[in-house]
């Protein structure tokens, strides 16, 4: 029996093959992305210490107190590194580039080693070490000369790698390294209102505990300065946080596509059981039994998918090989992949699972035979003794289990398995609706033309699959079209056209005797905007360190925030509620009266009233919100949370932030010009930035797409695997319509209409239900307008007409080459 | 008299595993305006073939087949499809509905093919093979005479000169078979049509206004 059932699954190539990718397609991709995560976890654990940079990280915004310093410097110096980060422009002659500082005490790096490009030299002191960009950008190369504040550096190497910096892609500045030694002189320290201060601590094990104590006790004793203390184990690196993010996200995509192959497997495997069941019937009839019959049959599927697994082990192998570059921005430097048995083991399990549950209906079916029914043509009607709802709820279960491993958790698991069922659910109902509307349509025969009353009609065809294939492909191109449409419509507005009135050239950390200068430098108006460094020291009488934890995750209350002060709104906003009508400010007799913008005073559950207690450095500014302030713009803006009257803040430590409009090709030269005159001053080109970020969201937006166009592919399946099921009802109409004289045209037609029928209903349903949830998030979230790409929108669907006929007429040519007679005989 | 259908020296075969099988061997046979003929012949005497060749389903290796003047072996087969929307009709033993179209769709359904639908027709013709109360029942919610009644009066709608029946009644039991041979005989000749019948009950043979045997490929 084993080898019949092998030799009927050979004769067809269609059946292994379909079979085959179904697997193949998913698990390549599952895989791929499961090396990946598997591989940056091992290399996050080998290379903690490196990439956390010590045994003990201090990290704060503000100058770490003497105190903690005093304790800090009894360790050797070979076991203590201070770290310096902050952007500046860097500058020539004649050309400058905004620039990532890092200064760093001589023990740097604790654990690992800086990569360089020529690794024999030595880092004086006194000179820099640059990364590519700065030298491309400022058409520099090793051995010359680039001034960074007030001082002058020879530029030493090129920096390939840190060992604490995994990742480049994140983050705006290229990166200058420098000795700490070397940082006075560039007299940039006390200019700059945004400095990462960093201390890295080598500790043994007995010490560290000790260490970490002392420490902790220290900072948390120091009420003007926040100082975060962790351990290396605690500490979170980019790259954990990458793998943990990203790639889960991916893989959700992957294993929404496992499902749909699924289908698409279960499909194939009724096609084929259906084709043979008189086969079965005849070993039925010989005295096989039912049993023995089956088993043969999972021996075959369960061999198919063992082999269906080596092969997408093999294609993962192959993705990640060739796909370096598509993986780029999310991976390490020099970053090698460690394939493992249990990546495998993995795949096999879910392979196995899958095939088990996607062809347990089939095989049910074949306990029903009774031989002499089929051997007179007639179908066997005998009710499935497998309930279909427990077969659910298998599934289900399935899907649980793979996403509880994944998230690693089960109430994570359990979430998104819930949400996938209720957009399944969704769509489902959406295709439904859509599928009973066209047969009320059809009964009410309000449709005239009958080669497209043919054509919808087949849609109905049983065992067509057409509800859960337009399910599939309305979902999958909701997912594409989504992502596409915010795209677009943000990078239309923001990126690839920077909005006309908004200002492009932003410069920080401006001193107040430095305005005049600057504007007589730049020509065009400069709109000022003082800004005061403070923290939220309580909401209500609740301290903010209390409130942190019932608080969402819109904003870290604990942070440093940019008061400012005036007595106009912006351009970009409007009043929402105030206490006196038209005032952004009201007289108070205990407090200063406040204006806070809706979004955070909905992040801290404040109203009108409600009292703020700032920390300026030590003093302490006792507010009550007198209006509240909604953005009406969004886009490249300034605005301010909290916005006090000049009286209050005027005379409180305070830089100020400048915007202008300059025009693009002038912005290289003034920013030169500003950093020569002010190198303190940091100049942003918002149109650069906006084209940087475009690069690493089109990095990820690529990735993401790559994925989703996964479940297409896998719609693709279901719609060829619903061909081969329903190939001999679709024959066989094909037929009857030859038989009675229709000509090969209309033969073709009628196809074509129910091709198109399901691909357009399908993908336009998709479309539509994207363009709504992006209109709402780009309306309602973004703040700006929702533009339709009606030229890619047209494209697309000329695309898609054009596959769905060619598939039809193909479809049909291979219908046409089946012997009209024979059918007829038989 | 003139024919309306004559074949002249059909010959046939077909290779199987390198080896020729001869099926027809030289047929010659006329058949006229209104006459129902049955053929008659052991299982595998080439009576099938025949009839497709006839029909202008299959090809013959040699010979022609000439129907109202034109050779239906010269014909491509956009032209043939032209012929069976108007001159040639089919019934077959296992009925080939259309089982996604009621029982008044698939009577219609070859006129909506040639473009000449005409409901008043399909009306008549169900009325005819007396189905009115099934006419928006599908083909799976019928019985097998009702499918077949369906079968017939869907052949005769377009009102063809010739009508090929394989084994109409070989899916029936006798009751239902008697019933269906009355109604085939009844409407062929109401419509003024050839009907040629392929059988093994010499029932149907009986009624035929001439029998032709085949033996071994060969007219006996």
């Amino acid at each position: 029996m084993n080898s019949l059932v092998f030799r009927q699954w050979l004769q067809d190539k269609i059946f292994p093959l379909l079979f085959t990718l179904c697997i193949v397609v998913s698990l390549a991709a599952y895989i791929s992305l499961d090396v990946l995560q598997t591989s940056i976890n091992r290399y996050v654990d080998d290379n903690q210490l490196q990439l956390v940079g010590g045994d003990l990280v201090l990290t704060s915004n503000q100058k770490i107190p003497a105190k903690i310093l005093d304790v800090v410097k009894q360790l050797d110096e070979t076991q203590l590194v201070f770290d310096y980060q902050f952007n500046a422009i860097a500058y020539t002659q004649d050309r400058s580039l905004l620039s990532r500082i890092k200064a760093v005490s001589q023990s740097y790096p604790l654990y690992g080693q800086l990569l360089l490009k020529q690794a024999d030299k030595t880092w004086e002191k006194g000179s820099i070490l640059v990364e590519q960009q700065v030298l491309t950008a400022l058409e520099l190369e090793i051995g010359d000369s680039l001034t960074i504040g007030e001082a002058r550096f020879t530029i030493a190497n090129e920096l390939i790698s840190e060992p604490d910096r995994p990742l480049t892609a994140f983050g705006f500045g290229a990166r200058i390294l420098m000795h700490e030694s070397d940082l006075p002189q560039t007299q940039l320290m006390g200019q700059k209102s945004r400095i990462n201060y960093r201390i890295e601590i080598k500790a043994a094990d007995e010490n560290k505990q000790q260490l970490f104590a002392q420490l902790s006790k220290l900072s948390d004793s120091i009420s003007s300065t926040k100082i975060n203390l962790k351990t290396s184990e605690q500490s979170n690196t980019s790259i954990s946080n990458l793998s943990q993010n990203f790639l889960v996200f991916l893989k959700l995509l992957v294993v929404a596509v496992i499902v749909l192959s699924g289908v698409g497997l279960m499909s194939v495997v009724k096609a084929f059981i259906a084709e043979q069941q008189k086969v079965n019937a005849i070993c039925a009839a010989l005295g096989e039994n039912n049993r023995t019959i089956v088993r043969s049959y999972r021996i075959l599927f369960f061999s198919m998918a063992v082999l269906s697994t080596v092969l997408a082990w093999l294609v993962s192998l192959m993705i990640l090989h060739f796909s370096h570059d598509i993986f780029a921005s999310i991976l390490p430097h020099s970053f090698n992949l460690t394939v493992s048995m249990s990546n495998f083991l993995k795949a096999l399990a879910i392979a196995l699972a899958l095939t088990a549950l996607m062809t347990h209906f089939s095989l049910a079916s074949i306990y029903q035979i009774k031989p002499i029914v089929l051997l007179q043509n007639k179908q066997s009607h005998a009710p499935l003794a497998f309930k279909s709802w427990l077969w659910i709820v298998f599934i289900v279960a399935g899907t649980f289990g793979l996403l509880a491993l994944e998230l690693n958790s089960y109430w994570q698991g359990a979430q998104v398995t819930l949400g996938f069922v209720l957009i399944w659910l969704f769509f489902l109902s959406t295709i439904s609706l859509l599928m009973k509307f066209i047969h009320w349509m059809l009964n009410k025969r309000l449709i005239k033309q009958w080669k497209l009353v043919l054509a919808l009609q087949n849609i109905f065809r049983k065992g067509n699959q057409s509800r859960l294939f337009m399910t599939a492909i309305s979902l999958t191109s909701m997912i594409i079209a989504s992502i596409s449409l915010l795209d677009y419509s943000v990078q239309e507005q923001l990126i690839s056209t920077y909005p006309k009135e908004a200002p492009n050239v932003f410069l920080l950390d401006v001193q107040t005797n430095q305005q005049e200068e600057i504007n007589a430098l730049i020509p065009n108006k400069l709109n000022y905007y003082p800004v005061v460094r403070a923290r939220i020291d309580s909401v209500n009488g609740v301290k903010a360190d209390v409130l942190k934890t019932k608080l969402g995750r819109y904003d870290n209350i604990n942070r440093i925030f940019n008061l400012s002060y005036g007595d106009k709104l912006l351009k970009t906003e409007t009043l929402d509620k105030s206490e006196q009508k038209n005032q952004l400010f009201s007289p108070q007799t205990e407090a200063e009266p406040l204006s806070i913008l809706n979004s955070f005073a909905e992040f801290l559950k404040v109203d009108l009233g409600d009292e703020l207690v700032f920390n300026i450095q030590g003093i302490f500014i006792k507010t009550k919100i007198s209006s509240i302030r909604k953005r009406i713009k969004r886009g490249p803006s300034p605005f301010f949370y909290f916005l006090l009257p000049e009286s209050v803040l005027h005379d409180a430590p305070q830089i100020r932030f400048a915007t202008t409009q300059l025009p693009e090709d002038s912005i290289a030269a003034i920013q030169t010009q500003l950093a020569q005159k002010f190198p303190g001053i940091t100049v942003l080109n918002g149109a650069s930035i906006a084209n940087q970020l475009k690069q690493f969201v089109d990095q990820l937006t690529q990735l993401i797409t790559v994925f989703t166009a996964l479940s297409l592919l896998a719609g693709g399946l279901i719609f060829a695997a619903s061909l081969l099921a329903t190939s001999q009802d679709r024959i066989q109409e094909s037929y009857y319509y030859r038989m009675m004289g229709m000509l090969n045209k209309d033969i073709l037609k009628i196809s074509s209409y129910e091709f198109l029928a399901l691909g357009l209903f399908a993908f336009n349903t998709g479309i539509l239900i994207a363009s709504l949830c992006s209109y709402l998030i780009v309306t309602y979230w973004f703040s700006l307008q929702f533009i339709f790409p009606w030229l890619l929108f047209f494209s697309t669907e000329a695309l898609l007409i054009l596959l769905l006929l060619l598939l039809s007429f193909f479809y049909n040519q291979s219908l046409k080459s089946n012997n009209l007679l024979d059918f007829l005989r038989h | 008299m003139k024919a309306l259908l004559s074949a002249h020296d059909i010959c046939k075969s077909f290779s199987l595993e390198h080896q020729k099988i001869e099926v027809l061997k030289s047929i010659n046979l006329s058949v006229f305006e209104a006459e129902f003929v049955a053929i008659m012949g052991k299982s595998g005497s080439g009576k099938s073939t025949l009839i497709s060749i006839l029909a202008g389903l299959d090809s013959p290796d040699s010979g022609t087949v000439i129907l109202h003047d034109d050779d239906l072996t010269q014909l491509t087969e956009e032209q043939l499809a032209l012929k069976r929307q108007q001159e040639i009709s089919f019934v077959f033993q296992t009925f080939h509905l259309i089982p996604t179209l009621t029982v008044e769709e698939n009577i219609g359904f070859p006129l909506k093919i040639s473009r000449s639908f005409q409901q008043n027709k399909v009306d008549e013709l169900l009325n005819k093979v007396q189905l009115n109360h099934r006419a928006n029942s599908f083909p799976h919610q019928l019985s097998g005479g009702e499918k077949q009644r369906t079968a017939i009066a869907r052949a005769l709608i377009t009102q063809p000169s010739v009508l090929f029946a394989d084994e109409p009644t070989g899916n029936l039991d006798e009751k239902n078979a008697s019933s269906i041979l009355e109604l085939l005989i009844d409407l062929q000749k109401q419509f003024n049509t050839s009907l040629i019948v392929v059988t093994h009950d010499p029932g149907i043979a009986k009624r035929a206004d001439r029998i032709i045997r085949i033996v071994d490929g060969r007219l006996a």
